[in-house]
């Protein structure tokens, strides 16, 4: 009767070889990983088929439904990351401008027609309706930041004259709302902040001072102190997540939204967004076994799953909607073992499917592969803002 | 017709190592055939999303049963493969410490 305890110690030596070297099999190119590599294979495959989706009306409108049908937001972001990336990957490479300028601006065009033909409503959760904005008029944050921030990419890109106007107008719109809200916080739904949405609208409004010369340092330092003093969660230091009109925090630190804020507050402040990130690193980044993941909440705050934070997978609690946006942090703050364990985790988890010379992920979605293009090329725009800024100093 | 014996006892002649593999191997099979299938698709249920709107979606049964398959393929049978090289391993040095018959003198 030797042979069960042989069988055993057997399984066990080799769970201790396998696990271990799991990682190894799914671990990235470093082309993926490396700054300055400029656009790696990856994302050119990805955006292969992000750009053959906006250019088949079929594929289009299948990916859009789909979407769409679990929430409408996503519709809305899958075009925001599409478009940052696009003008991301123009500034990496000025060859891709005759290819990319038109989709960005088809996307623009498309998006701008279905907020004027359906109202802003159009690209939120059905609650939007349920209760009347406290602003006047009612408008959304969520909407107008990343409209904004999409026009200023484009623009960053090369001046379009149709876009300029636009472009100023929703900028000038931006700031104006912002003054007027009892925190400086404009309400993304009725009497509902996002600080995901604040931060965005905040780096389109440097973006617009970059291209037309004018200045809100002053309300962006304002706006810092306010956020310092009012939206910081105390037993983590981060940004709380979604707050009142009148700053009531509603729900505190979350995953799939700080990765973003820290990345976007670059712009405003390099030394507090730093912070941001490095916190949130320590509260939700984690790596296990060499894949890199993340988490929804941090111990300290803790609520039920939601269409934000995706299905949480028990035991390692990560969120694949975190997981996914903490591949836009690791990347915007040069966090190279992070993303490389992020990316371990993408190809294990991500059910890539590869066809031609395009690659998209099965368990995600266009917005969810939209965020990872962008992910993928972001920097560019940044760098050149940032080091404008250091030199006006 | 009786084939009790035979139930009885034909997994029994199949050593460890051997059942190991087995089964390692139908796992494999098992992942290929799903992903032949196509269903790698409708793990698209993870980001929440579904596999299409027509309102005939089973995606989600589909997806889960295909990454429990994946998950079994990639984490369970290189598990049992490996132990299965090692249980052979075992035998051998088994086989090498256990004393041999003297030899016969002619």
């Amino acid at each position: 009767m030797k042979s069960l305890p042989q069988t055993l110690l057997a399984l066990v030596l080799a769970a201790a070889i396998w696990l271990p070297s799991m990682r190894f099999f799914f671990a990235p190119s470093r082309e993926n990983v490396a700054p300055g590599h400029g656009i790696s294979a990856h994302a050119r495959q990805l955006a292969n088929r992000q750009l053959r989706v906006w250019t088949d009306p079929a594929s289009l409108n299948r990916e859009i439904e789909r979407m769409r049908a679990s929430n409408a937001e996503w519709d809305f972001m899958g075009r925001s990351f599409l478009v940052w990336a696009l003008a991301e990957m123009c500034l990496h490479n000025p060859a891709l401008q005759a290819r990319h300028l038109p989709v960005i601006d088809r996307i623009i065009e498309e998006t701008l027609r279905l907020e004027a033909e359906h109202s802003f409503r159009f690209f939120l959760l059905p609650y939007a309706n349920y209760k009347p904005f406290l602003a006047t008029p009612a408008g959304s944050h969520f909407v107008d930041g990343e409209i904004a921030l999409m026009l200023a990419a484009r623009q960053s890109i090369e001046r379009n004259s149709e876009w300029e106007p636009q472009l100023k107008a929703r900028l000038a719109h931006l700031a104006e709302r912002i003054e007027a809200a009892p925190i400086l916080c404009p309400e993304s739904y009725p009497d509902e902040c996002w600080t995901f949405d604040q931060s965005i609208g905040l780096a389109a409004l440097v973006l617009g001072d970059r291209l037309y010369g004018t200045n809100h340092r002053r309300l962006f330092e304002r706006w810092l102190a306010m956020a310092k003093e009012q939206l910081i969660h105390r037993e983590t230091g981060l940004l709380v997540s979604r707050f009142t009109y009148d700053g009531t925090i509603i729900e505190g630190p979350e995953g799939s939204s700080i990765w973003m804020i820290a990345h976007c507050l670059r712009l405003v402040d390099e030394e507090f967004a730093r912070d941001q990130y490095d916190r949130a690193r320590k509260e939700f980044g984690r790596v296990w076994l060499g894949f890199g993941f993340a988490r929804e909440w941090p111990d300290s705050w803790q609520t039920p799953p939601d269409i934000d934070s995706g299905v949480i997978m028990p035991v390692l609690d990560a969120s694949p909607a975190a997981s996914g946006l903490a591949f836009i942090g690791a990347a915007s703050f040069g966090d190279t073992g992070y993303l490389e364990a992020l990316h371990t985790s993408l190809k294990f988890g991500g059910f890539p499917i590869s066809s031609g010379d395009e690659l998209r992920y099965a368990a995600s979605n266009q917005v969810g592969d939209a965020a990872m293009l962008y992910a993928c090329v972001l920097g560019p725009l940044w760098k050149t803002t940032t080091k404008e800024q250091r030199h006006e100093q | 017709m009786n084939n009790d014996a035979t139930h009885r006892v034909w997994w029994k002649h199949l050593s460890p190592a051997t059942t190991l593999i087995s089964i390692a191997a139908l796992l494999w099979l098992a992942f290929a055939a799903m992903t032949l299938a196509g269903w790698r698709e409708h793990t698209t249920f993870l980001s929440l999303t579904p596999t299409s709107v027509d309102g005939a979606d089973d995606g989600t049964t589909l997806g889960i049963s295909y990454v429990v398959s994946y998950l079994l393929a990639t984490i369970v049978a290189p598990v049992l493969a490996l132990a299965a090289a090692i249980h052979g391993w075992f035998k051998r040095l088994e086989n090498r410490n256990q004393p041999r018959p003297p030899a016969e003198v002619p």
